[in-house]
């Protein structure tokens, strides 16, 4: 048996159930994540975790007619994960590491759909929202890899379709 | 697989999964990587229907032997290979003739740098734990001759694309041993 089902099955999840969501549910799954590939194990990630009060507060720090996605997200989801790569001047050492983080990001996704914990992953050029930057206390020497929604959910979203690889995929 | 088997075999595919530099000499199934990269491609949190991101495969022994001569090509733009070019292009074809298969993974810049680096990131990270429960290893190369023109036009990027990475994939035939790593609970804030 294999776990092509379950990826074949994962997908975004943005409205979620009022069961609450352990510290240690999320614990646990990042404990698994940070065993994701990165270049000579500088194990480049940070997390930022926000639930409760200061995930409205959050919240409330984001022009919402700028970034509206990442608000419905930050007031839908019960818990909140800002994970961050840092910059770094060598722009071969700055990539690999974003791309590493973002190998954690997937493992947390799918470790999350493993059991049955919906995640929406926002990313885009926060560096306007200072107040969120702030408040989260993102570094100016970091970036942010992804603002990570989760949460139990009730009804399973549809599942978009997902692109071909036909004209996508070229083979020598 | 019940759920509870699912979730045990994912956290263990997760925490076993090593880079893997040297392979077993055995051939790699083209299908059966593409049929791991749609899933793969499933499994990310991506709405976009057209994706800015493919991919150029090589598994076979002439992709592969062209792919050498473009590598060669990128070196000496890069001024790397002065002296005794014969040999040095007979191990850059014997070391490439090793690795059973190279996908090199080309995302399109459409002003969202970030976001098509994550997606990419994300779907080889899928792609490299549905390998891994086969029995087949993969490791990210990011090296500069990449980015070199002549490698480019070589392998038909265009001027908008950019190589994110090319990994390298076949069989394991020895796992490395693991280096512990720094608890998430060390690099976690609560606000």
């Amino acid at each position: 048996m294999s776990i092509l089902s379950l990826f074949r099955e994962a997908r975004e999840v943005r409205r979620f159930s009022d069961r609450p969501v352990s510290r240690e549910v999320i614990l646990s799954i990042l404990e698994d994540a940070v065993w994701a590939p990165n270049h000579k194990l500088r194990e480049p990630w940070r997390f930022i975790y926000a639930e409760g009060a200061a995930k409205i507060k959050l919240t409330d720090s984001v022009d919402a007619s700028k970034h509206p996605r990442l608000v419905d997200t930050l007031t839908q989801a019960p818990v909140v994960l800002i994970v961050t790569s840092p910059v770094n001047p060598d722009e071969r050492i700055d990539s690999d590491d974003f791309g590493a983080v973002c190998c954690l990001i997937q493992n947390i996704q799918l470790l999350g759909w493993a059991q049955g914990l919906g995640m929406a992953w926002e990313l885009a050029d926060y560096s306007a929202c200072e107040e969120l930057l702030a408040l989260s206390g993102v570094r100016s020497d970091e970036r942010i890899a992804g603002i990570l929604g989760l949460g139990f959910f009730d009804s399973l979203p549809e599942k978009p379709a997902v692109a071909g690889l036909d004209d996508r995929l070229e083979i020598w | 697989m019940s759920a509870t088997q699912q979730k045990s075999a994912l956290s263990q595919l997760i925490r076993k999964r090593r880079s893997i530099r040297s392979f077993a000499k055995r051939d790699l199934s083209p299908e059966l990587i593409v049929e791991l990269l749609q899933a793969a491609e499933a499994s990310v949190l991506s709405t976009d229907q057209e994706p800015s991101h493919r991919f150029l495969l090589l598994a076979s022994p002439d992709g592969k032997a062209k792919a050498a001569s473009i590598v060669m090509d990128a070196y000496s733009e890069q001024g790397l290979y002065k002296w005794l070019p014969n040999k040095l292009n007979q191990l850059m074809a014997d070391r490439i003739a090793q690795i059973p298969a190279f996908l090199i993974a080309i995302a399109k810049d459409r002003g969202e740098k970030e976001r098509e680096r994550a997606t990419v990131s994300a779907v080889l990270q899928s792609l490299t734990l549905l390998a891994w429960e086969r029995g087949i290893g993969a490791v990210w190369n990011t090296e500069s001759f990449m980015h070199k023109p002549s490698f480019k036009l070589g392998v038909g990027v265009q001027e908008d694309e950019r190589i994110v990475t090319i990994l390298y994939l076949g069989y394991c035939e020895k796992v490395p041993k693991t280096k512990p790593r720094t608890p998430a609970e060390k690099k976690l804030t609560y606000l």
